[in-house]
């Protein structure tokens, strides 16, 4: 699955913006600060590790927690529009939150008469091309199910922002492609914008258009995937080069099976092809590498 | 859009009690066991000595005869009713709570219904359906015992004359009706609380809900004496009735709704489950999974 992102224009306004948004529990700080500023039409993925702030950031942009800071999305202010705001919102906190008891019929039924925007029709044909029956109660389904079917309310939801926490979580890999396919084949239409929260990187890089990596409450790294191709780069080096690749200043360094892969950031490209073999790093790679922020030494299994 | 503006607050309240009985069937199943059991008791027991009893009518004063004719739809309706009422307590007290339990308050907040409309949804559920229903219930029982006892009378070869002529046909259900409306306002506080409760409380929410208030009500007789703690929880917990009817010089019990309307317990009862469902409202805004 390949995917090009619209290069939507800049001066657009921006869908969420963010200024110092800071979330403190107790004495733990969740959220530290952030600035944000994500434009219409972007699939944005919010990556880092388990309790980096990830879901407390997202909490407050849906108007779930109270928060310091200004942050403004859709142009209201969640923690006191949240009600006007969720016409135009709509979110998956987690796969397993769809209510046990419900039937299939009566999660049609209840969301088409509280959304003005559903469009029931659609999500039949969603639920059609599945194996879930209408009679069935959410409780007689699998987790793929009840995936299947909370992406089918949510797909046939006319909103203007999508907001993703995990949505994967706990699924087979079969059913990880599957989601992700039919949120860009049957969902995204450019003038969206989905928010994806997730650790599981790998999975979400090909559909995403921007990228923010966040830990310990800090935005870490934030750029377009395609300025994300353009800056960092992954060199195979050749054995003999090792000192000389070290000279340009590699950000993270791992040997595996004999091979040494450098990662460098705004490095020249022809001069490292001089190196030996270069390439895109995966989000994870340099995700660890921005994480550890030091060069360090991984040993492989060499 | 599929309704305009005015009536977009209705929409959302009617699917928001829809969703509230599709979950709690035992809302209408309860009420409904109760009466069909009970239904059952009175044929068994009263209905074969509707016939002696008849006979012996003769020989009562006409309030007694009235009285004793409608015992058994009496009997019915008060089962039905505490029936109702601890069905009602029950379902508050999980109403906010259980939604945190299964994480499915994300679900429900996901959708652009309000705090305020999913709260006072789960409000009317004791308040105002659950009380429609059991009247509804209730006359239906009552109904059913008259077709059923008129039968048995027929089939005696006596004339059903007596027993349709003493019984209070159109007091019944008025009175039925009155006295759930003012159960309903008289054990709001209590269904408010039960609310706030398991909107409040992380865990153990029957203890919470029932400890807090005798404490303080023994903390208060401690200062006091007991007997107005004992007074209070009695008038509170089972003195509906008496605030509502009056009973006259000739022992018929009617409503009395200036005796009821003109009652401070009454209003002040009403003004902290008013301030009790704001706290509620209040407080489900920031809550989250369990």
């Amino acid at each position: 699955m390949s995917f090009t992102s619209p290069d939507t224009a800049p001066d657009a306004a921006p869908i969420i913006k963010a200024r110092g948004l800071t979330k403190v529990f107790d004495k733990h700080i969740a959220v530290n600060g952030i600035d944000l500023s994500i434009a219409p039409g972007r699939i944005v993925g919010i990556v880092g590790p388990n309790g980096a702030g990830k879901t407390t950031a997202l909490n407050s942009i849906l108007g779930l927690t109270p928060y310091q800071g200004e942050l403004s999305v859709l142009g209201r202010d969640p923690w006191t529009e949240r009600d006007e705001l969720m016409r135009d919102v709509c979110f998956i906190a987690d796969v397993a939150v769809l209510p046990r008891w419900m039937r299939v019929s009566q999660a049609l039924d209840y969301v088409d008469g509280v959304h003005p925007r559903f469009n029931r029709a659609q999500a039949e044909g969603f639920l059609a091309k599945t194996t879930i029956k209408r009679s069935s109660k959410v409780a007689e389904l699998s987790k793929g199910m009840v995936m299947q079917l909370h992406l089918a309310l949510v797909m046939a939801i006319d909103a203007k922002l999508l907001v993703l926490d995990e949505p994967t979580l706990g699924l087979d890999i079969l059913f990880q492609k599957q989601f992700y396919e039919s949120l860009i084949h049957d969902y995204y239409d450019k003038e969206r914008t989905i928010l994806i929260a997730t650790h599981h990187i790998d999975e979400v890089q090909h559909v995403l258009t921007d990228v923010i990596f966040v830990d310990g409450g800090k935005i870490v790294l934030s750029c377009s995937t395609t300025d994300f191709e353009s800056h960092f780069f992954e060199l195979l080096v050749r054995p003999d080069d090792l000192a000389a690749a070290r000279e340009l200043g590699p950000i993270h360094e791992r040997h595996t099976f004999g091979r040494s892969v450098f990662l460098y950031r705004d490095a020249d490209p022809e001069a490292l092809a001089t190196l030996g073999d270069v390439r895109t790093p995966s989000l994870s790679d340099v995700f660890v590498a921005v994480v550890t922020n030091q060069p360090s030494t991984i040993k492989g299994a060499a | 859009m599929k309704s305009t503006n005015t009536r977009r607050p209705v929409r959302l309240f009617y699917w928001s009690v829809r969703r509230e009985l599709w979950e709690h069937r035992s809302l209408y199943f309860a009420p409904l066991i109760v009466a069909v059991v009970s239904m059952i008791g009175a044929f068994g027991a009263v209905v074969p000595g509707v016939v002696a009893s008849l006979a012996k009518v003769a020989t009562l004063n006409p309030m007694q005869q009235t009285s004793q004719l409608s015992a058994p739809y009496s009997a019915v309706a008060v089962l039905v009713m505490i029936t109702s009422v601890l069905v009602g307590c029950f379902y508050c007290l999980d109403a906010l709570h259980g939604e945190r339990r299964d994480r499915s308050i994300l679900f429900w907040k996901s959708l652009p219904v309000s705090d305020a409309t999913t709260v006072l949804a789960k409000a009317s559920i004791p308040m105002l359906v659950l009380p429609l229903m059991v009247f509804v219930i209730i006359t239906a029982a009552q109904l059913v015992i008259v077709f059923v006892s008129t039968a048995v009378v027929l089939a005696h070869g006596m004339s059903a004359a007596t027993l349709w002529s003493k019984l209070p046909f159109a007091k019944m259900p008025v009175g039925l009706f009155y006295f759930l409306v003012v159960t309903a306002l008289w054990y709001a506080p209590v269904y408010a609380w039960l609310l706030f409760v398991s909107v409040w409380a992380k865990r153990g929410t029957f203890v919470w809900a029932v400890v807090p208030p005798l404490a303080a009500l023994a903390l208060v007789s401690a200062g006091s004496g007991s007997s107005d703690v004992k007074a209070f929880l009695r008038s509170r917990l089972i003195g509906a009735f008496e605030h509502g009817f009056t009973t006259d010089s000739s022992e018929q019990t009617l409503p009395d709704p200036s005796k009821l309307l003109s009652n401070p317990e009454l209003w002040i009862g009403l003004l902290i489950a008013a301030g009790l469902v704001f706290a509620t409202v209040r407080l489900r805004r920031r809550r989250e999974p369990l």
